[in-house]
């Protein structure tokens, strides 16, 4: 079994390699790329000193003609000056030593920008991962339990819902229905946490104490020179002890830092209600059915039978018996986690605005950022790559009866 | 294949020579005027043996696919679960439903159009839904394409102008000759807005416009100032209280209050200004001015053949492919496993996002992008049928009487394999309209003006104000799927009904 999971993680590479060789070649040679859009930006610039200057020199190069040196140092910025499969064989020694290369639209380390996205993502999509299963084991289990009866064909309407309407469709009406704009307004209009707390929102009375930063001496304002006289400062920063208690006072207006941390918890709580939602009722339906379907299938075998003949109690042949054995599939689905959260974050966080992960690689595909796009797509498959082993893993230790050779 | 090939020679023959002629010219347009291009020779060389592989390999590969399908449907097994389909009601009228309204989408050009079906001008009846005709030649000005809509209110003044001519007796001569031709008129469809046609001449405001038949509340969006004749002097709080009986307008700031006071229908509005009438535009239109009705129409034929495209297609490389494997086994076998298991190793949604972003693809771009991405699925179900079937009786029946590999491949398993192909097809549809959907919303999906329900699910997004851009949608898809779905759950109902045998 050992040796299955070593050419599992052997055949990773070959895998690695296809899926990052064919999107470098696509990125590589489909017009459009970063050189010709920086080609496209300089020679706007140009047209409009151009008009500025009313047509003076004649020794300069002429409007929108760039010279070929300079063509030249532009590919070498964007690393086009090679052919494609050395830079390619660059790229993927540079990712092997965990370089992804530096973003052209954020002039950062892409390793940067994804290590600060990812865990937004992670967040919002575990909770909704976990959330539907919470929700669709029981609901698979009772629905197997009671096969056709009325609760069945009851929660069954549901699950043709789940088929039918896609999570971030879901997402949308919801956020027209309940954003405010045209009928309730309960729910933020996305984002993670609140940018800006009015008085008389709702999360007003979770201020915490603060003050304003012109009210700091001398002495301690020169130590936090990126403070405005107008900024306020609340209870968590060190600057605040030094403010007179007499000018200390209940913040009335604030960001998501200024909350006490029960206040910033119900204000993420609060944005994540929708995107959650969302991500539940995308796993809903093939999650129920999956449990339904796998319940019902150990029911009739012979086991449970034999289960019965004993004379166990219909609880305990259910839950100790069949449960146990029909838990496989979903248990096997953890592996896949990751990938399948990461594959609904497209999408749903285009709908409710939250920078994260999947947002990130939308935008630099917008943007044309090769880098981040090839960064997103090396972490994405990677997790997928593992995913599968996890979840083949998983299976052999849940199952004792699959052996792989 | 052999077989086959013999078998069918005539017709593939005749297939297959336009359909060469037909590839090498679509991919060498200059090859009819220079020949081909020396730079490229490589590539050309290349795409010219692929050509030759596909029609001589690929065609009689598809016709013995389509054989084993014809046998299937042809088999009394087929016939029977056909019957238990039809006495599921859900799903066999879902399915006429569908069925029937994706054909008549397919007539949506003479329903829903803003072009005219026949124009009659100076006894002259031209068909002109397809044609294009400049105005010009219809006794308009201009050389564009008419706004036929225009032209038939145009058209029914000058009749009635020149029937008061005839009456007064000032005809001109043109007149006279009308008594042989026959007054003028023009036929619109029966909605006649298209889908990308912008009606922003023809609709007071900005768009997005709110359905007319909508009234109250929803037509805010209608009232702008300068369309009304409003008051000289703003009306006090008294005059609120008792000559219009709204106390609940006091205090109002002045936008708002004329806002108020338009919907409720107060002001006139400014000569040469006209609102739409009550049922015009049935959703309303997007945020350039379209039709959404129309766009949701057509969005759904796009919608449908796009899914239903990539589905053959996945199908038939799947096919194809798991029939190989399973049959063959060996080397073969574990050699192409592999690739299978890279190739699905990709993080779906987000490589078919680069491929599109990266080469803004046409409709069978976006088909073929999609279906270099989705046709594994398939192939592990047909390898595991062909594993249980090859050992079957039947098999070494037809192998011991002589039958050629590709006969016993397509004559003899596959229509014996066809079920879980027919069972999953429903819900691969479902997903294809969901990846389409997907990729329109995000804008790397089908190219600009072309009817999306993604798009206007985007523009909803920007818009959400306007619940009619995102409500239409949202139902209309909504609904095909819940369909889609109804018939998939029959059809594994009647296909691959799994006996659940229960002691209580």
């Amino acid at each position: 079994m050992y040796s299955y999971f070593i050419r599992r993680f052997l055949l990773m590479i070959p895998t690695f390699i296809g899926i990052t060789f064919l999107c470098f070649t696509v990125t590589r040679f489909v017009p459009g790329g970063p050189v010709e859009q920086a080609v496209l930006r300089y020679q706007q610039a140009m047209s409009q000193t151009g008009e500025g200057g009313g047509g003076s020199s004649s020794s300069q190069t002429t409007q929108g003609q760039i010279s070929e040196e300079m063509m030249q140092r532009l590919k070498e910025i964007y690393g086009f000056d090679k052919p494609f499969y050395v830079a390619y064989i660059q790229w993927l020694w540079r990712v092997c030593h965990l370089d992804l290369g530096v973003s052209d639209t954020h002039s950062r380390p892409v390793w940067d920008l994804i290590k600060e996205k990812f865990p937004v993502s992670i967040i919002f999509g575990l909770t909704g991962f976990l959330l539907s299963y919470t929700i669709c084991i029981p609901l698979g289990v009772w629905k197997a339990v009671k096969h056709s009866s009325s609760f069945d064909t009851a929660s069954s309407i549901f699950v043709f819902i789940g088929y039918s309407i896609p999570g971030w469709t879901a997402g949308v009406l919801l956020l027209m229905l309940l954003g405010g704009n045209a009928y309730f307004d309960l729910v933020p209009l996305g984002g993670k946490e609140s940018a800006a707390i009015q008085p008389g929102s709702y999360f007003s009375q979770y201020l915490q104490q603060g003050g304003v930063a012109a009210d700091l001496p001398e002495a301690v304002r020169k130590e936090y020179p990126k403070l405005k006289d107008t900024d306020t400062i609340n209870s968590n920063h060190p600057a605040y002890q030094h403010i007179p208690a007499e000018k200390r006072a209940q913040l009335t207006t604030g960001k998501h830092d200024d909350l006490t941390w029960f206040g910033r918890f119900l204000d993420t709580a609060w944005h994540m209600i929708l995107p959650v939602f969302c991500y539940v009722l995308g796993l809903f339906a093939s999650h129920t059915v999956l449990m339904k379907n796998s319940l019902m299938e150990n029911l009739g075998q012979d086991y449970v039978r034999t289960a019965f003949a004993k004379g166990l109690s219909e609880n305990v042949v259910i839950f100790k018996h069949a449960l146990r054995n029909s838990l496989i599939p979903i248990a096997t689905g953890l592996g896949h986690m990751l990938s399948i959260i990461l594959a609904g974050s497209y999408l749903i966080e285009k709908v409710f605005n939250i920078h994260g992960f999947g947002l990130l690689g939308y935008e630099s595909l917008i943007a044309r950022d090769y880098p981040v796009t090839l960064g997103i797509l090396v972490i994405g498959s990677m997790l997928k790559l593992f995913g599968n082993i996890v979840s083949d893993f998983l299976y052999c230790i849940i199952d004792p009866r699959i052996r792989f050779s | 294949m052999k077989e086959t090939y013999e078998n069918n020679q005539k017709l593939i023959n005749t297939i297959a020579l336009p359909l060469f002629w037909a590839a090498i010219y679509a991919m060498f347009p200059a090859l009819g005027e220079k020949g081909i291009n020396p730079d490229y020779s490589i590539e050309a060389a290349i795409s010219f043996g692929l050509a030759i592989g596909a029609v001589i390999y690929l065609l009689p590969l598809l016709i013995a696919v389509l054989g084993s399908f014809g046998m299937f449907f042809a088999s009394p097994i087929f016939k029977r679960r056909w019957r238990k389909f039809q006495s599921l009601k859900r799903g066999y009228y879902a399915f006429i439903l569908i069925i029937s309204l994706f054909f008549l989408s397919f007539f949506a050009e003479f329903l829903i159009n803003g072009k005219a079906l026949f124009v009659k001008y100076q006894g002259k009846i031209h068909f002109t839904l397809f044609s294009f005709e400049s105005a010009r030649s219809f006794g308009l000005k201009g050389y564009g394409v008419p706004n036929y809509r225009m032209m038939k209110q145009v058209y029914q003044t000058r009749n009635s102008e020149r029937a008061e001519r005839l009456k007064n007796g000032t005809a001109t001569e043109e007149d006279l000759k009308y008594k042989d031709w026959g007054d003028d008129w023009v036929m619109l469809p029966i909605y006649p807005y298209g889908p990308v046609e912008s009606l922003l001449d023809e609709l007071p405001c900005r768009p997005p416009h709110p359905p007319t038949w909508l009234t109250g509340r929803w037509r805010q969006a209608f009232f702008e100032e300068s369309l009304f004749v409003l008051p000289e002097k703003q009306p006090t709080d008294e005059e609120l209280k008792t000559k219009y009986n709204r106390p609940d307008w006091v205090g109002l700031d002045i936008a708002k209050l004329y806002r108020e006071m338009a919907v409720a229908g107060l002001f006139e509005l400014k000569p040469g200004v006209k609102m739409p009438g009550t049922f015009q535009h049935l959703l309303g239109t997007d945020d350039r001015g379209r039709d959404v009705f129309a766009r949701m129409v057509y969005g759904f034929r796009t919608s449908l053949s796009f899914a239903l495209v990539v589905s053959c297609f996945c199908y038939a490389i799947g096919i194809t492919i798991g029939a190989l494997l399973g049959y063959y086994g060996g080397t073969f076998d574990i050699v192409m496993q592999r690739f299978v298991e890279i190739w699905s190793a990709m993080p779906f949604l987000y490589t078919v996002m680069i491929f599109a972003a990266i080469m803004i693809p046409n409709f069978w771009m976006l088909v073929g992008i999609l279906v270099m991405f989705k046709w594994m699925g398939m192939t592990y179900y047909i390898r595991a049928e062909f594993l249980r079937e090859k050992s079957k009786d039947y098999v070494a029946a037809a192998r011991a009487i002589g039958c050629t590999d590709g006969a016993i491949i397509f004559r003899h398993i596959l229509p014996n394999a066809l079920t879980p192909v027919i069972s999953f097809a429903p819900f691969a549809v479902v997903a294809d309209i969901g990846s389409l959907v997907s990729l329109d919303f995000l804008g790397f999906g089908l190219p600009a003006p072309t009817p999306s329900w993604g798009e206007l699910l985007g523009q909803g997004l920007a818009n959400l104000t306007k619940p009619w851009l995102i409500l239409s949608p949202t139902l209309a898809m909504f609904c095909t799927l819940l369909l889609v779905s109804f018939i998939g759950e029959a059809i594994r109902e009647a296909f691959d009904p799994k006996q659940y045998s229960r002691l209580r």
